[in-house]
């Protein structure tokens, strides 16, 4: 084994303890001020596994895979869109279906049937979902469980809703209107013309018609045009910071609202087609056209940053957490787009550290922190299960060797010396190949590589108490050999044993990590922390932090487990304290 | 002491079969059959082709046979066996990665000695300093951090952070030819795994060497030696650390045979091609002989450091019989 | 005029001096496998890649990046028209006709002749040397040479790729093997260093150092009868860690990396964090196929297609393929990869394709006497058997158990549970585990085809493993399709290339139709490469992706 957490150091010999000796032991252990840290982080540990399923905010069963917005039928009806406040995302289908996603655990919250098709995308606004539905119908959703609180019958279609902040602004026919919350109307103003896109503030609302026009208008029906794009005419448009930014003719422009000025940004995709979505989230235009092209376009550095194809048309997008765009598309898929390679995320994927992920997810976008709980169940259940069988083998077989001397004894003792002069790690290797890499195997073969340690060393004490007066006592008192052995030798030497069996413990768990970094212990998806650094290994430069966490746990538990046993030592012999 | 020494010798040589036959017998219940994997990735391979590859490798002979005829030929004619998958004799395949791990754990051998003792001892004499308070810390943290861990945090922030050190392998193409660059090349591919296998051993030794240096300058005789009036520094260098370093060297000695186990997981964090690397590969592809001849290495490495430790041991501590 | 005339000398000096010390070109490519040797007894990608370079792994044709054939080391590439290639259907024999070229010499000087033929056709066939596979080479009766450039070889059956497609053997060098075969020395031939530090050919380059653990250095081959090379010196550099290959990528310290390479994630993830004006990396699809094997045999519910149609119907391949691929990889419906030469388009109108639709395939479970019980699993009506299902794939392959998960989610909605137990790859394809069926249900895994595979060593009802057979064969799944092994039969000993694309069109019909495994996915090949080299151009087969590397370039 690599570590040496196996040498023992001389060996001392223990005398017969007095009677207090246990109280006293415990009370000098209590003064060892690193034993009870350590025993501190060690009983923290275990309480975090026994407790694993509590505390942890994904529960290992809700870490599949299908914990992502992409309910089933998705692929057969089309969504009309998306729409995401802080804690609550709704998608909805053409055919009426609304799924809900609760963004704060990641998890499906409620479902909806309208039953009626839905005709323009949701928007989730002062506590309602809008939506427009056949038969010219604005409906107003409750949030929390998608109920309908109000409807009204429009004369002409809804085209589209917006948020304002009183209510919202719908367009319908040549008109925009204003309702608030309850549904009354509040203003309205008949702009006529295709309209292109809306933004701007909602009292000094700007529009881009079908002619290319920027329009700024007012609710008591003025209108002027602010600009005309007229060569070329906006296909699509987005406006932040003051600034109208649009795409016209495979190049990107900025109009700036106060200079009036009008700049091209740059070339854009190699083969342009119709934009059907744009996004600016942070620094980054987020372009989809027509075809499945989508694109990148850095605002600071002036120029495209990525371009990618997919499968499909966006049909609704929303950001996401980071830099990353939720995007549905026409054939039911849900991507993720990293907005700095414009790569698919399948999920959220190495997301840092956040709210919902205490330690960020990993490469299948599992909860790092439920995953090191989990291990850690794994792990020190491992641990305390190898030294518990190590130390009862070891006991056993220590004391009768001892006790019983002679040929018994050279050839225990033989076969514990030929045991140890076997190479541990290849064996170890060797063994869980043969068994099959499982957590029981992991028990097995650790467990047959560490009684020996444990048997020598109650041997040695063995050796020296049943030479001493209360043992030749009971047996003058007639008491049997097994009885001595039970009543007298193994509750006697239990301080060494105690100290051994801690190494133990550490022996296993770093065996077992050792193990599984070589890709033959613990088999995933069952974590333990060290599949989970295996697994590190592959993102050492993408995500390093996958690879701190496991490794840190390792490293405290068998610290920990390391003072306390330098506190068990201490307190069990004093002769040996070192201070 | 001489009966004892040569009875100690003797006494290994049957571990060293039992080893050999035990080792033998588990890579032969390795289950799985690599011959038949090759069927997975070769369309035009038959059943035919691998039965006659089973004939040609003796795979098709009875365990006990095999056993008897590689025993043969190691104790006649000092030959390994064939390693099926690179069709060269054992002997010749490992020499290579043999080579590279010596390197390996004998550099990371030095590294700990020459950090550990100087530092045990100025700990043990600056008992309670902040420097002590340190050093023994430190140990705390050299002796429970995984080595795997501690190689994946060196290699990131000194290979792919800092840039610093290469990210893996042992020797870079194109040195020129001389001692001096060929030399340098390989200690810059050498450290950081030299560091992650040596930062246990030296932790332990370090913390080994304070306490028997801490237990040693209270003994009777250093107080006596001290009560004569002689110089403190005399005292340190000639008696205490005599008698203090003694117990650490056996220590030392049963540590390289440990190294030699745990160059597996740092040859596999650095990519190093070691025999570690080769032992894992050998065993998933059951290429038997060389896991065979590897193991067998360490084994007779392991029970050749014990017997040199014990005789030191002996040789030191008047109080053990020969017997 | 004096001095410019002086001038003029200076300069023509110093041109010419650039000219003759132009720099040396030097290609370092990065493979994650040090190949364990070269020649037939080995079986190695990365062995093969390098082999070729040194020394052409298809000797007769090559086959390039459209997997079309060009004559190799012959004038031409024989056919059944022309006469030099005959075939005896009634005696099933047939003799083929090579004329090689007369320019090729080893890169020691000597000739490469018949003669290097004859003694590679002898090695082959000699029972104690271990090739992977002589199956090809017991086809050939005899080699008749003609002379140092000309020989006939005679074949005992009917062979459709006797074109040269598939040889069967390697010419060896018969200056250095004749001897020790002549003195039945195989050991020695074995134990060569020719196989490994001491390997030449006929190649475009010649080993120049191979540093086990490191490197191989190869120097071009100024008579590389193909044409000179053009890169004067290629390194391959055996980096195992995919990390750090990609690393190793990315800062420029190797300029390619070709099969085996990173893994796909690690592709992935390079190819987006890479400009793609600097570092081109190149996804082609590889006839590598993922499906999922059911054990009709020992099965009774597998026995029913409904219920194997149920479970294609029930996977989404294409939400694996997108969150395992991250949709590069597109599914298959069949066992035969998109480009295999004989599957043609009439094949896509008449098979069955099994969409995903989890109602249809409920329905199709209803069908088969299943109906959810009260935990929501699938349970027979009449034997009360709940259909949880045995999964295995190979441990450690996460690509492959990631897939398996989300199967394990899919399914779990039309009622069906699944148990993951999953094993090291040596014991999972144990003779005694996978051929004898000890997997109870599925079984996850890949077959690598070629081009010239025709699926008759896995669909034959002859290749299922059984008692009788002492369970050897490959159609592990249990397929009993009389008239598709009649086709099988046939496609083996039909000449014609468009007969067989027929005979394939019917058999991919009665195989869909069947389904005795779910198919999922080609795999694919990765090649990686800065963009100032030109002319790589990767096969995607199991055909060596240096077929050119002679006319590879750097800028």
């Amino acid at each position: 084994m690599t570590n040496n957490n196996n040498w023992q150091g001389p060996k001392k010999l223990i005398e017969k303890p007095s009677p207090s000796f246990s109280r006293m032991a415990f009370s000098r252990f209590f003064r060892h001020k690193l034993g009870v840290f350590g025993l501190a982080i060690f009983l923290l540990f275990s309480l975090a596994a026994i407790l694993s399923n509590q505390i942890t905010p994904h529960s290992i069963a809700q870490q599949n895979l299908r914990n992502r917005f992409s309910p089933p039928t998705i692929r057969r009806v089309i969504p009309t869109g998306i729409s995401a406040s802080s804690s609550i995302s709704v998608l909805t289908m053409n055919n009426g279906e609304i799924y809900s996603e609760d963004l704060v655990f990641g998890i499906p919250s409620w479902y909806q049937n309208l039953e009626e098709q839905i005709t323009t995308p949701p928007i989730i606004a002062h506590e309602y979902l809008f939506i427009g539905t056949e038969e010219n119908n604005l409906k107003a959703l409750n949030l929390i469980n998608g109920t309908t609180e109000w409807k009204i019958d429009l004369e002409s279609p809804l085209e589209k809703i917006w948020k304002t902040s009183e209510g919202i602004l719908i367009r319908s026919g040549e008109k925009f209107a204003l309702f608030n919350q309850d549904g009354e109307k509040i203003s309205e103003v008949v702009v006529a013309g295709t309209l292109k896109r809306f933004f701007g503030e909602m009292n000094a609302p700007l529009i881009i018609n079908g002619a290319g026009e920027l329009i700024s208008f007012s609710w008591d029906g003025e209108k002027e045009v602010l600009s005309k794009f007229k060569n070329p005419s906006p296909e699509i448009a987005f406006s932040k910071d003051k600034k109208v930014y649009y795409f016209a003719n495979g190049y990107l422009y900025s109009y700036n609202l106060i200079s009036s000025e009008s700049k091209k940004l740059g070339l854009t995709p190699r083969n342009p087609s119709e934009p059907v979505y744009m996004n600016i989230v942070g620094e980054t235009v987020f372009l989809a056209f027509k075809g499945g092209l989508t694109m990148g376009f850095d605002l600071e550095k002036k120029e495209k940053v990525w371009e990618r194809t997919h499968e499909g048309e966006i049909i609704a997008s929303r950001s996401g957490e980071e830099s990353r765009i939720h995007t549905y598309w026409n054939n039911g898929r849900h991507r993720i787009i990293n907005l700095e390679t414009g790569g698919i995320t399948s999920s959220r994927t190495f997301t840092g550290f956040s709210d919902i992920h205490l330690l960020g997810t990993d490469e299948l976008g599992r909860d790092v922190f439920s995953r090191i709980v989990a291990a850690a169940r794994i792990s020190l259940s491992l641990g305390v299960i190898v030294a518990l069988i190590s130390v009862s083998v070891g006991t056993i077989v220590g004391a009768t060797s001892g006790y019983f001397g002679g040929i018994v004894d050279s050839i225990i003792m033989r076969f514990v010396d030929f045991m140890l002069s076997i190479p541990s790690l290849p064996i170890l290797m060797l063994l869980t190949y043969i068994l099959g890499p499982s957590f029981e195997t992991m028990i097995i073969a650790l467990s047959i590589i560490g009684w020996m340690s444990i048997a020598r060393v109650v041997r040695s004490q063995t050796l020296s108490l049943k030479e001493q007066d209360f043992s030749k006592a009971a047996k003058a008192l007639g008491a049997t050999n097994r009885r001595i052995i039970i009543r007298h030798i193994i509750p006697n030497t239990l301080a060494p044993v105690l100290v051994a069996m801690t190494l133990q413990v550490a022996g296993a768990i770093l065996s077992e990590s050792q193990l599984s970094f070589l890709g033959l212990g613990i088999q995933p998806p069952t974590p333990s922390w060290g599949n989970m650094l295996m697994n590190s290994r592959q993102y050492l430069t993408t995500a390093p932090w996958l690879a701190i966490w496991p490794g840190l746990c390792i490293f405290l538990t068998l610290i920990s487990i390391n003072f306390v046993g330098d506190a068990v030592r201490d307190a069990l012999d004093p002769k040996l304290k070192r201070s | 002491m001489w009966v004892y020494v040569i009875r100690r010798i003797l006494q290994v040589i049957p571990v060293l079969f039992l080893i050999s036959l035990a080792t033998f017998a588990l890579l032969n219940a390795m289950p799985g059959d690599p011959l038949a994997e090759l069927m997975m990735a070769d369309p035009d391979m038959s059943e035919e082709d691998l039965a006659n590859l089973r004939r040609i490798y003796g795979l098709d002979q009875p365990f006990q046979m095999r056993y008897l005829r590689w025993m043969e030929g190691v104790i006649f004619e000092r030959d390994l066996g064939s390693s099926q998958q690179y069709k060269v004799p054992v002997t010749t395949l490992i020499a290579r990665n043999v080579e590279n791990t010596f390197y390996l754990v004998f550099s990371s051998f030095i590294l700990s000695l020459f950090v550990a003792i100087p530092i045990g001892i100025y700990s043990a004499l600056r008992q309670y300093s902040l420097a002590d308070y340190f050093w023994t810390g430190f140990s705390f943290f050299g002796f429970s951090v995984p080595n795997h861990w501690l190689g994946l945090l060196l290699l990131f922030l000194f290979s792919v952070q800092l840039e610093w050190t290469p990210v893996g392998g042992f020797q870079s193409i194109r040195v020129p030819p001389d001692f001096f660059s060929q030399l340098l090349d390989r200690l810059h591919h050498l450290i950081l795994p030299m560091i992650t296998l040596g930062m246990s051993s030296l932790a332990g030794w370090m913390r080994y060497m304070r306490s028997t240096m801490l237990e040693v300058i209270r003994e009777d005789y250093i107080r006596t030696a001290r009560a004569k009036g002689i110089a403190e520094r005399k005292i340190i260098y000639k008696h205490a650390l005599r008698n203090a370093i003694l117990p650490v060297i056996t220590l030392v000695m049963m540590a390289i045979p440990m190294m030699l186990g745990g160059a597996v997981i740092t040859e596999a964090v650095f990519v190093y091609p070691g025999m570690g690397r080769l032992f894992w590969h050998s065993l998933i592809n059951q290429d038997n002989f060389v896991s065979m001849a590897i193991i067998m290495i360490i084994a007779v490495l392991v029970v050749l450091f014990n017997l040199l430790a014990d005789i030191l041991y002996a040789w030191i501590d008047p109080r053990i019989r020969y017997d | 005029m004096k001095r410019k005339l002086i001038i003029f000398f200076v300069l023509t000096l110093i041109l010419t001096t650039a000219v003759a010390t132009a720099e040396e070109k030097i290609l370092e490519i990065g493979i994650s496998q040090e190949p364990d040797g070269f020649g037939t007894m080995f079986s190695m990608a990365a062995g093969t890649q390098v082999e070729n370079t040194i020394n052409p792994t298809m000797p007769m044709l090559y086959r390039d990046n459209n997997w079309d054939l060009h004559p190799n080391v012959t004038q031409y590439r024989p056919n059944v028209q022309d006469g030099t290639w005959v075939v005896d259907e009634e005696n099933e024999a047939m003799v083929v006709h090579w004329k090689l070229r007369e320019d090729i010499t080893w890169h020691d000087g000597e000739p490469f002749t018949t003669e290097d033929f004859v003694i590679g056709y002898n090695i082959t066939m000699h029972d104690d040397y271990p090739a992977i596979t002589k199956t090809v080479a017991r086809y050939i009766e005899e080699i008749e040479v003609l002379g140092d450039y000309e020989m006939k070889l005679h074949y005992n059956q009917l062979y459709p790729f006797a074109d040269g497609q598939v040889l069967g053997f390697m010419p060896m060098p018969a200056h250095i093997f004749s001897e020790p075969y002549e003195q039945d020395d195989i050991e020695a031939i074995v134990e060569h260093n020719y196989w490994r530090t001491g390997f030449f050919g006929i190649g475009p380059y010649k080993l120049k150092e191979w540093v086990s653990g490191s490197h191989i250095e190869l120097a071009a081959n100024p008579d590389f009868y193909r044409g000179k090379p053009i890169i004067d010196t290629i390194v391959f550099r055996f980096v195992e860690d995919t990390e750090t290959l990609r690393f190793m990528i990315e800062t420029g310290e190797v300029q390619a990396s070709i099969n085996p390479t990173l893994h796909f994630d690690s592709a992935i993830a390079l190819q987006r964090s890479v400009d793609p004006e600097k570092i081109h990396v190149d996804f082609i699809e590889a006839i590598t196929w993922e499906h999922i094997d059911l054990n009709t045999r020992d099965f009774e519910p597998f026995q029913d297609v409904r219920v194997r149609r149920a479970l294609m119907h029930a996977t989404d391949k294409e939400e694996i393929l997108e969150t395992v691929y991250e949709g590069v990889i597109s599914s298959s419906e069949m066992p035969m990869s998109p480009r295999h030469p004989h599957l043609v388009d009439d094949a896509y109108d008449v098979m069955t394709v099994y969409e995903y639709n989890p109602e249809r395939a409920e329905a199709l479970l209803a069908a088969a006497g299943f109906a959810r019980g009260p935990d929501g699993i699938m349970t027979h009506q009449d034997t009360g058997k709940k259909l949880i299902l045995d999964i295995r794939t190979t441990a450690g392959n996460s690509s492959r158990e990631l897939a398996q998960q989300i199967l394990a989610q899919q399914w779990a909605e039309i009622g069906i549970q699944v148990e993951i137990n999953n094993m090291v790859s040596t014991a999972l394809f144990d003779h005694g585990h996978l051929y004898k069926r000890a997997w109870p249900h599925m079984i996850l895994f890949a077959w690598v085809s070629s081009p010239t595979s025709m699926g008759d060593t896995i669909w034959h009802m002859d290749a299922i493993p059984r008692e009788e057979n002492n369970w050897e064969g490959q159609n592990v799944s249990g397929w009993e399709n009389e008239e598709a092994s009649e086709i099988l039969d046939e496609m083996l000993q039909e000449m014609d290339e468009s007969r067989r694309q027929e005979l394939n069109t019917r058999f991919l019909q009665l195989w869909t139709r069947d389904l005795p495994s779910l198919p999922l996915f080609f795999n694919l090949d990765i090649t990686i490469w800065h963009n100032n080299i030109s002319g790589i151009k990767p096969t995607g087969c199991n055909s060596p992706d240096t077929w050119n590397i002679h006319q590879w370039d750097i800028h």
